[in-house]
């Protein structure tokens, strides 16, 4: 575990309004549990099974079956928020557009607000890389992947919220969606056997195809690997970066460290904003080029 | 020495990715800012592939530096 020279022993000095007001805002006390710096950005940043908030502790049900472990933990408390979210703002976006059939009125209310995120990622993302046809057909499955990934990644910046695609399980589960989707799409168009021949480029000459097999082989593997990576560290560097600096204040042991640290937290929060809507249109915007891949094999 | 040297090889890895990512986006704004002062019209789609660009570097930058950071919690 990470040490912090001089940690140990000492009284936290009652903070300023920053320093308490930060803390808390992160749902942390972190330091109020623990002297260890480390163990405490472990502690947020990790999954776990309680949830907490603030003043009290919730202790989420351990479910084991099959072998497996199936306990509702923080990560997926989390998930359900932000599909119980999205699930209320499309419900309200659609009051908005209720006087809209074929009228040619602008819609209103969440509906106005939402309209800029659909169709941006609709025809930027959706139909740019799948075509008219195939886009129309998969634009609910984009889509809800955008906004439950935007959700998950802003949930993780609110006090008592805490990022569940800031777990490699999560992130894993969604790429492997994305692969499941990139794969039966492909079958589904051109059927069972060539679409892995459309793995390859036409046209090569034959000593080049067991190289080129090998590495489109890997491609296909690796890309959805990749996508896990990214959106996995994306999300936990930036609430590592943003615990550092806050941790700053009690490394320091002093009120005064709090006048750098949580301007400087504030900025990484701000970033953080930035990047969880450019991971979410990333990570988007690549599962519909590599669907897209598959579906119109133009090399 | 021996105890700490997966703190320093983790810190020093970390720098060496920041400084591959910070050199690789350096020259994606670069090349960039030199589309739009020949295109001023061509700011807006020059802008959205350069922040596509970065997002794929920084990706690999930050897989780099969280495995870096495995390095010091699977001590």
């Amino acid at each position: 575990m990470i040490e912090t020279p001089g940690a140990s022993g000492h009284d936290v000095p009652q903070g300023a309004a920053h320093a308490a007001a930060a803390a808390a805002e992160h749902g942390a006390g972190g330091a109020g549990h623990s002297d260890d710096i480390g163990a405490t950005i472990m502690h947020h940043i990790t999954d776990g099974h309680t949830l907490d908030l603030g003043f009290t502790e919730v202790h989420l049900p351990q479910i084991h079956l099959w072998g497996l472990d199936l306990s509702i933990t923080k990560h997926v408390v989390m998930m359900w928020v932000a599909a119980a979210l999205l699930i209320l703002l499309f419900a309200l976006a659609l009051r908005g557009m209720r006087g809209m059939r074929g009228h040619g009125k602008a819609p209103r209310g969440m509906a106005n607000l939402l309209e800029m995120l659909v169709v941006f990622v609709r025809d930027e993302v959706c139909l740019k890389n799948l075509g008219e046809h195939h886009g129309r057909k998969l634009a609910p499955y984009v889509l809800t992947l955008f906004f439950f990934i935007l959700t998950c990644n802003l949930l993780g910046l609110v006090p008592l919220g805490s990022t569940a695609t800031g777990n490699i399980n999560v992130t894993a589960g969604l790429a492997i969606l994305s692969f499941l989707m990139i794969q039966l799409e492909g079958i589904r168009e051109h059927g069972f056997f060539k679409h892995w021949k459309n793995l390859v480029p036409h046209g090569l000459p034959v000593f080049v195809l067991p190289v080129m097999i090998v590495v489109e082989v890997l491609g296909m593997f690796v890309k959805p690997f990749a996508l896990c990576m990214r959106l996995f560290a994306n999300m936990t560097a930036g609430h590592v970066a943003i615990l550092a600096f806050l941790g700053m204040i009690f490394i320091f042991q002093s009120a005064w460290a709090s006048f750098a640290a949580v301007p400087l937290a504030i900025g990484i929060m701000l970033l953080e904003i930035f990047v969880a809507f450019l991971q979410a249109y990333i990570f988007t915007m690549l599962t519909s080029l590599f669907i897209g891949f598959s579906l119109h094999p133009s090399h | 020495m021996d105890h700490h040297l997966p703190y320093v090889a983790a810190a020093i890895g970390m720098g060496m990715a920041v400084i591959g990512g910070g050199y690789g986006i350096g020259r994606l704004a670069a090349s960039a800012l030199d589309g739009i002062a020949r295109q001023p019209q061509a700011a807006g789609p020059i802008g959205t592939n350069m922040i596509i660009g970065a997002a794929l570097i920084e990706g690999a930058t930050l897989i780099a530096e969280i495995l870096c950071f495995m390095i010091v919690i699977l001590r």
